[in-house]
């Protein structure tokens, strides 16, 4: 072996070494729910008494479940997302997004109000458009459930109305409605209990409509009144039983925001007051609540609570930090940073989203406006950037333009 | 390695694939994760690829006849999923994103040496077909034949190929010193 090679084996057994064992994932296997292997059947002996009984048994067991459900008007057969057997250690493949389409108005007539759409888009194609599992005119807010399928929220304001959706086919279904407003939610890790931003009691909010006009509509500003502030209250409820518990800021005008459950479901993370407040899930308090501080003149946009710490996006200097956060960071439960990533210039929009098993991030970053250099000195094409974290890279997998009205936002994956 | 009773049960259990494709995770997984490593300088992309072929075998594993054939099956299932990740990166490339990496790990950094990273940098400018024939030869220690089975190409490429590529990095390691 000549020099080079000594030292070529040399080179890739040192850089092989800062893969440690301890590091790695799991094994795939019956634990991580793979689905059963194919091809089980040698050519030439599958017609077994054993295989030919089997397939009287299962003919009996198809026609026992599916004309009952026919004869119900139900599904015929279980949802797709439950025939899906997740990869638990997988990164998700799919992501989804709500688009908001503006409302159609002429002169001083309505003719069509503001309507959502819950989307399933390619993580791998350019977030190319899979299918629509949804379309409500109140404003949707979706994630996808440890058991894969689709958790939505369809907000009208005075009610909300919360569907399972299989992600497969779109069919949805009803199973719970809350008697109130409900926005950016989380669902806990086990899928059992919602979190969700709403109004005080006493401050009740007008209901959306739930139908397109007909006719045209005579056109009001804010028929209703304006909401005089955000949503101010943080609502856990069990979905299964539709018990909850809340707990309010101290100042409505000082309202919380990107809600996260952290891995083990015991605590919420939220942004507040420009820092991430972790709140306890079973006992939620603003006055009791840990407080990571940003550093001076710096403030907390959006948060996410992942295996490996919070990921939140920081913004610094003299006006919004809102505007132009240029920093993601990950932080330890203590508020210490142990990672960094840099964000695209002129965000002016940011948030993340989390896939159930809490280990993958997605950063949706709206660029087209915001503070300091290039921002402003020339018209930018606004579009939605969407990033994935990986260890130390943060990737785009999609760029969905910003135009026409249409406003697409991730929301899930 | 698992023997050609276990492959035969596997065809007739599939229960049973699982607990062979366990036990070849658990004696192979974290090479095969630090071949692709070199690959794709990503450990997240190389346990992603590695994942992807356990997946993949547990799904062909009653199809395999020959059990000698798994291992290398692994092996080249892992360098087809490096290949397509790093397919994958080159269309991200497309869509500029202005992206500061934060530094590797100190742990890691330790852990190489100046010159160990001069060569590493030097293997990721050849051309992919080199660097996987390096990782074969100087990683995995498969021998031409292997590395021939494994990449789906003919010995005498195998030789051709790793010895031009020996040559290009002495000819950048020189230069670089």
């Amino acid at each position: 072996m000549n020099e080079i090679e000594e030292r070529l084996r040399d080179a890739f057994d040192a850089d092989a070494q800062t893969v440690r064992p301890d590091s790695l994932r799991p094994p795939p296997g019956r634990d991580a729910g793979l689905p059963r292997p194919t091809g089980g059947l040698r050519r030439g002996n599958w017609l077994t008494p054993l295989a030919a009984a089997a397939a009287v048994a299962a003919v009996v067991l198809a026609v026992a479940v599916v004309v009952p459900r026919i004869w119900t008007g139900g599904p015929a057969h279980k949802p797709r997302h439950q025939q899906r057997h997740a990869t638990a250690t997988r990164q998700p493949r799919t992501f989804l997004t709500v688009t908001t389409s503006p409302p159609v108005i002429h002169g001083d007539h309505l003719l069509k109000y503001q309507a959502f759409t819950l989307e399933k888009r390619s993580a791998h194609h350019g977030g190319r458009l899979i299918r629509v599992l949804m379309r409500s005119l109140g404003a949707i807010d979706a994630v996808v459930a440890p058991d894969g399928s689709v958790v939505a929220v369809a907000d009208y304001g005075c009610r909300s109305q919360v569907f399972r959706i299989d992600p497969g086919t779109g069919a949805r279904r009803l199973i719970r409605t809350l008697p109130e407003s409900a926005q950016n939610m989380a669902l806990s890790p086990d899928g059992s209990k919602l979190a969700y931003l709403t109004y005080p009691a006493s401050d009740r909010q007008p209901c959306g409509p739930a139908r397109q006009p007909t006719a045209p509509v005579r056109y009001q500003v804010n028929p209703g009144g304006l909401a005089q502030f955000l949503p101010s209250v943080v609502a856990i409820v069990d979905l299964a039983t539709g018990t909850g518990v809340r707990a309010a800021t101290a100042n409505p005008g000082d309202p919380p925001w990107s809600l996260s459950w952290s891995p083990d479901g015991k605590a919420i993370a939220a942004v507040h007051s420009n820092s991430v407040e972790l709140l306890s899930a079973a006992h939620p308090d603003f006055a009791a609540a840990r407080r990571l501080r940003p550093p001076s003149g710096c403030g907390y946009v959006a948060s996410t609570w992942t295996v490996s710490g919070i990921l939140a996006v920081l913004g610094c200097g003299k006006q919004d930090p809102a505007l132009s956060p240029r920093t993601l960071i990950r932080l330890s439960t203590a508020g210490q940073r142990t990672q960094a990533w840099r964000l695209p210039a002129c965000i002016d929009g940011v948030h993340l989203v989390v896939d159930p098993t809490r280990r993958y991030v997605l950063v949706q970053s709206d660029v087209g406006y915001g503070n300091g250099r290039p921002c402003g000195l020339r018209y930018m094409t606004w579009s939605a950037r969407i990033l994935r974290v990986r260890r130390d890279a943060l990737t785009a997998i999609a760029v969905l333009p910003l135009q026409g009205g249409d406003e697409p936002q991730v929301t899930g994956w | 390695m698992t023997g050609a009773a276990d492959t035969d049960r596997a065809r007739d259990d599939p229960g049973h694939a699982g607990e062979i494709v366990a036990d070849l995770y658990r004696a192979h997984a974290l090479t095969l994760v630090r071949a692709a490593k070199l690959l794709l300088r990503d450990q997240e992309a190389a346990e992603d690829a590695v994942q992807d072929a356990f997946l993949g075998l547990y799904r062909a594993l009653p199809r395999l006849r020959d059990h000698d054939q798994v291992l290398p099956y692994l092996r080249a299932a892992v360098i087809n999923r490096a290949r397509s990740v790093l397919r994958s990166r080159r269309r991200a490339l497309l869509r500029p994103v202005h992206h500061e990496p934060p530094a590797g790990s100190a742990e890691a950094d330790a852990m190489i040496r100046e010159d160990q990273r001069a060569v590493i940098i030097a293997v990721a400018g050849l051309p992919r077909r080199a660097r996987e024939i390096l990782v074969c030869r100087y990683y995995m220690g498969l021998s031409d034949a292997e590395t021939a089975a494994v990449l789906g190409v003919s010995r005498g490429t195998v030789s051709s190929t790793a010895s031009r590529a020996l040559a290009a990095l002495g000819r950048d390691l020189k230069e670089g010193t």
